[in-house]
């Protein structure tokens, strides 16, 4: 067998002699594995899928899959699985049917395949099986067919042939691909396979052909050449990498995306001497090699070295200093501070942008006053990135600094700027500061202080809060407050107390509109407690009181007011009441995700029965459709007759009947 | 933005016929109407862009591009004559003009010359071979997840990356959502004490996108939909609607079921408040089960037990309720959870806790495009860079494998070798149908 498989000149042969022993060896082995009682034989299997056309009749498919599966991990199954499937692969089967044995060729053949395998590759018609099961499978043998069959194959095998031992990395490849360089239609697949391969004797080839190289195959020999001193790099090889990264550079032809990955490679190969490189690439006046210099300087450029950077960075173009500040941001504080700070201050918006960006990380708390008062004189993109620089500036200083400053007053602009820096940074021990803040005349730093205190604050804030609430007569103001009492009362641990202080509250607090407000509070706290409260209420005699007793219950988070909500579409006169109660309902039934689907369309047929304008209707569709279900479908079905709604109707029949399947 | 590239605009004229069939001159970048407008970013500053594949994820891709001032939406590709003239007429209505050149051939497109950046939305087949000739052509990325089809696939791109020194950004964009974030920064700063178990809750079943489930007759490809370029590198299939748009995700050879489409989210999210995003576990086990009907053969039901250096065991699931949907970090002290529209944590304070800014920080992103954008500008790594999206991706790949090869496998996640499984090691490959090739 050995001496026929390894004879090139007689594969037809071998591969006959071969599939012949490996037939009986499996019928052999065959014979003593258990096959399930009633179970196809593999035989029956490869006759029921020989006219399978890859479409909808795909049973033998799953027949073929299961019964591979089952015996992939045993010799015998192996040994008889490689070899039926690859007499199936020779018989006027469907390519469909063909495909999916190759799928499992795939993972069950051996070495011992690969005659067969190569026979087939002679065929452009079964040359792609032979190639799906080659190009990945272990060992030599594999190699030694596909570099055949470099020289015995044409046209577009002889190309999937190239690309599979490219990607096997064949080293034996090599001298059959060179002279494909100089072949039109091969060059390009023969350099990217070389470069894949890489070592010597392809890089060799490669720089040979690089000059004479135009259009697209420049391109490909260029990143291929790429990849070869990228392999050399990592195997420490930096001369041979640097010999081709330089290569490459003088090479006026080269497209810029090849340029600019050989500036790269040049700098990571050139050693000691890669600073001084890239200080004359980052200074020249090529914009490309600048980028790939800037790219290279945190690789390159140690701490102690940046000042040559520093010094440059005013001079270089407007777009490099943005990318080189982006750099810098890696960089010691010390080192590099003074230079972003200048740049923060500058008169370029993109490279202030940028220096503000860099601040972020390098910044102090020498910068606090200088963020604070960019934040607070500017707008849009300057003032967004100034807001998130004061709010991650590291260092217990940082917070020392912006509480000293917040504490000696100046302009409401910056203080506001400071104290949403307190909530960024959670600053707890500027508690005295926000509180004096929330009685300030300004009702932007009070809500600016509120904002600080959702952060720091905890549920014993809360009363303060609610006073500023019930005072405001600024809207704004107003959501915040209820914003910071909500998040404040969701601290406390205990689920059904988060409400108690607003009930506390509530029951001491006459005035109407401002139990209103309160009431307006519970849904976004949730407690379940509170819930008797708002039932109550939903009769106070005080009409702004019952409505917000009532919008509160319909806004309510968890399904704990379903019925209440359900009560309200069914019993209540008032349209507006009515019509938040179904949004409630049909709301509720989504929030259980693990709901059973027949429960759910319970739920929103009841929904459904009190639901007459069109848009309510369309709300329940849109709802169905999420519950896929006979019930769902059946409701669905019902509003077909609704000419408003016909179109929202028949898309949600559509909707459930196809997720039913 | 960009310097002139390789190709002339006379040279372009006689390699695109589509282009001038789609627009009566060659896009004008600078538009008049732009000049002058308030607040408009000046043309010289916009960055140029350009589309491939508008069958699912890449209208939405490019109207949030399309929303940002400073970018410039020249042209789109497609396979399909449809997708192509929805997506042209999209750019069109913005710019109010008919100026956006259309492309069947993402070569012709990348030779244009003026591009800065490429939005890649196209089934996972083609992302590797896509993407890497669109680095090689200068171009920044804005690629959907999983990064490639297979594992090697993977490391060449964030090869390529590398080697162009280009800019990529990961269609991961719950990376730039506040409430991942925070839930990464929580976990990141041990408020729920050592990670004992990661879960990670993910789709199961298949879902019909397309409306074209049961639509398996084998048919002629319809006129106007290049379905011998769509199979690409892919084995070959006969033409069916089930088998294309959107639903190809449900088949193993041009997508990777619910796992693979999921993976590059909760997984993602997962390694990021671990801090595994530069690395992957060293242990992989998985079941899963299959259609017994139809052309669909990825799992319906999955479950993957991965266990990474540090001892932590992360599950990964599709099907399971027991699984919640999203990422649960579980650890001594409590629990974090998030999914979309959920976070939540066990204690129940611990989602409204503020993480300091002497705490441990994570890149901040509030915008996933513009994220992309300003990176292009900066040149800096993106929130979702091609070897963390690689090494998410990884956990799904190498899950698949477990699964069909019904073993537990054992992975060096610094070499990203296999250890001892050398029938477990075809599979990290896909053998590209002739004449394709990955290109270097």
């Amino acid at each position: 067998m050995r001496t026929h498989r390894t004879n090139p000149m007689r594969p037809r042969l071998a591969g006959c002699l071969f599939l012949a022993a490996a037939a009986l060896a499996a019928s052999v082995l065959a014979a003593g594995a258990q096959a399930p009682p009633g179970a196809a034989s593999l035989d029956q299997i490869l006759k029921e899928i020989a006219s399978y056309d890859g479409g909808i009749e795909s049973a033998p498919f799953w027949k073929l899959r299961d019964y591979v599966q089952a015996r992939k991990d045993d010799a015998a199954g192996r040994a008889e699985c490689e070899t039926k499937l690859l007499q199936f692969l020779k018989t006027p089967a469907t390519p469909a049917a063909k495909m999916a044995a190759t799928r499992h060729l795939r993972v069950v053949a051996g070495e011992s395949a690969v005659p067969a395998l190569q026979a087939l590759l002679r065929n452009d018609a079964t040359a792609d099986y032979a190639l799906y099961v080659l190009q990945p499978m272990p060992g030599s043998a594999a190699d030694k067919a596909l570099v055949q069959a470099l020289a015995t194959t044409t046209g577009s095998t002889r190309l999937g042939v190239v690309s599979a031992v490219g990607r096997r990395r064949s080293a034996d490849a090599v001298p059959v691909l060179v002279p494909m360089l100089q072949q039109p239609g091969l060059a390009v697949p023969a350099a990217t396979a070389l470069g894949a391969i890489g070592g010597d004797a392809a890089s060799r080839a490669l720089l040979g052909a690089l000059p004479q190289a135009k259009g697209e195959l420049k391109g490909v020999v260029a990143g291929a050449l790429l990849e070869s001193a990228e392999r050399a790099l990592a195997a420490k090889d930096a001369t041979g990498a640097l010999h081709l990264y330089e290569a490459l550079s003088t090479d006026a032809g080269l497209p810029p995306a090849a340029r600019k990955g050989a500036a790269l490679g040049r700098i990571a190969a050139s050693g000691s001497a890669s600073p001084t490189l890239l200080m004359s690439l980052l200074t020249g006046n090529d914009h490309l090699l600048q980028e790939a210099a800037v790219a290279k300087i945190k690789d390159v450029v140690a701490p102690r070295e940046i000042a040559p950077v520093c010094a440059a960075l005013p001079r270089l173009p407007e777009n490099i200093q943005v990318q080189v500040l982006a750099v810098l941001a890696g960089y010691p504080r010390e080192a590099v501070l003074q230079t972003v700070m200048s740049a923060a201050r500058g008169s370029s918006l993109p490279v202030r942008l940028a220096g503000l960006r860099a601040l972020e990380t390098v910044g102090d708390a020498s910068v606090v006053s200088f963020v604070a008062e960019t934040a607070a004189r500017s707008r849009g993109a300057e003032q967004a990135a100034a807001r998130n620089t004061l709010g991650m500036l590291k260092g217990r200083a940082v917070d020392e600094a912006i509480l000293a400053q917040l504490s000696a007053g100046g302009a409401d602009e910056v203080r506001g700027e400071l104290l949403l820096a307190v909530g960024d940074r959670r600053i707890f021990s500027a508690k005295a500061a926000v509180s004096a803040a929330l009685a300030s005349p300004s009702p932007r730093l009070r809500s600016q202080a509120l904002k600080a205190l959702r952060a720091i604050g905890t549920p014993s804030d809360v009363p303060g809060v609610l006073d500023l609430l019930v005072k405001s007569a600024d809207g704004p103001e107003q959501s915040e407050a209820e914003a910071t009492a909500a998040s404040l009362a969701q601290k406390t641990q205990r689920a059904d107390a988060r409400a108690a202080l607003i009930k506390t509250r509530l029951k001491e607090e006459k005035d109407p509109r401002a139990r209103a407000r309160l009431m307006a509070l519970l849904p976004l706290i949730g407690d379940n407690s509170a819930l008797p409260l708002l039932r109550a209420a939903r009769n106070d005699e005080n009409a702004d009181v019952a409505d917000a007793a009532i919008r509160a219950l319909t806004a309510w988070p968890t399904t704990a007011a379903r019925d209440d909500v359900l009560r309200l579409a069914r019993d209540s006169r008032n349209e507006t009441h009515r019509l938040l109660a179904i949004v409630a309902l049909v709301r509720m039934v989504g929030l259980d995700r693990n709901r059973d689907p027949e429960a759910a369309v319970a739920d929103l047929r009841s929904a459904a029965a009190y639901s007459w304008r069109p848009e309510e209707q369309r709300l329940v569709l849109g709802a169905l459709v999420q519950f896929p279900c006979g019930e769902a479908l059946e409701l669905a079905s019902g509003y077909l007759r609704e000419a408003t709604v016909r179109q929202e109707a028949e898309a949600a029949v559509e909707k459930i009947k196809a997720r039913m399947k | 933005m960009k310097e002139k590239r390789g190709f002339g605009r006379r040279e372009f004229l006689k390699k695109a016929p589509l282009a001038l069939a789609g627009a009566a001159a060659f896009p004008t970048i600078v538009k008049a109407s732009a000049l002058g407008r308030a607040g408009a970013v000046p043309p010289s500053d916009r960055i140029v862009m350009a589309g491939i594949g508008f069958g699912m994820q890449g209208p939405s891709n490019m109207k949030s591009f399309l929303g940002k001032g400073e970018v410039q939406w020249v042209a789109v590709c497609d396979l399909d004559d449809e997708h192509l003239a929805e997506a042209r007429k999209t750019v069109n209505d913005k710019y109010g003009n008919s100026d956006c050149a259309v492309y069947k051939d993402f070569r012709q497109l990348f030779a244009r010359g003026d591009l800065d950046a490429v939005s890649i939305a196209v089934p996972d087949h083609w992302h590797a071979i896509l993407s890497i000739e669109a680095l090689k052509a200068g171009l920044d990325v804005y690629g959907e997840k999983p990064l490639t089809h297979s594992l090697r696939e993977g490391r060449a791109l964030c090869d390529a990356v590398k080697r162009y020194g280009r800019v990529w950004q990961t269609g991961s964009w719950q990376r730039s959502e506040e409430n991942f974030l925070r839930a990464c920064e929580l976990v990141r700063n041990g408020r729920v004490g050592k990670v004992l178990r990661v879960e990670v809750g993910l789709p199961s079943g298949h879902y019909d996108f397309a409306g074209t489930f049961g639509q398996e007759q084998i048919q002629k490809a319809p006129a106007g939909f290049d379905y011998e370029t769509w199979l690409g590198p892919a084995p070959w299939a006969p033409y069916c609607k089930a088998r294309v748009h959107m639903n190809w995700r449900w088949t193993m050879d041009f997508g990777g079921g619910q796992l693979m489409d999921w993976i590059g989210h909760h997984l993602d999210i997962a390694h990021w408040g671990m801090g595994f995003e530069l690395t992957g576990p060293v242990e992989i086990s998985g079941r899963g089960e299959f259609p017994t009907t139809g052309i669909y053969n990825s799992a319906t039901r999955y479950w993957v037990d991965a266990l990474y250096a540090d001892g932590t065991p992360f599950v990964i699931a599709g099907g399971y309720p027991e699984i919640q949907s999203g990422t649960k970090w579980i650890g001594e002290h409590g629990w974090v959870w998030v999914d979309r529209g959920g976070f939540e944590s066990q204690p129940a304070y611990l989602v409204n806790e503020v993480i300091g800014p002497n705490e441990t920080r994570l890149y901040h992103s509030r915008d996933h495009y513009q994220n992309f954008l300003d990176c292009v500008r900066s040149r800096a790594l993106t929130i979702a860079p091609a070897e963390v999206a690689h090494r998410s991706a990884s956990v799904g790949h190498l899950g698949v494998i477990a699964i069909e090869t019904g073993r537990k496998i054992k992975w060096d996640p610094a070499t990203e070798t296999l250890i001892g499984d050398p029938g477990a090691e075809r599979l990290l490959s896909r053998t590209y149908r002739k004449p394709h090739q990955l290109p270097a």
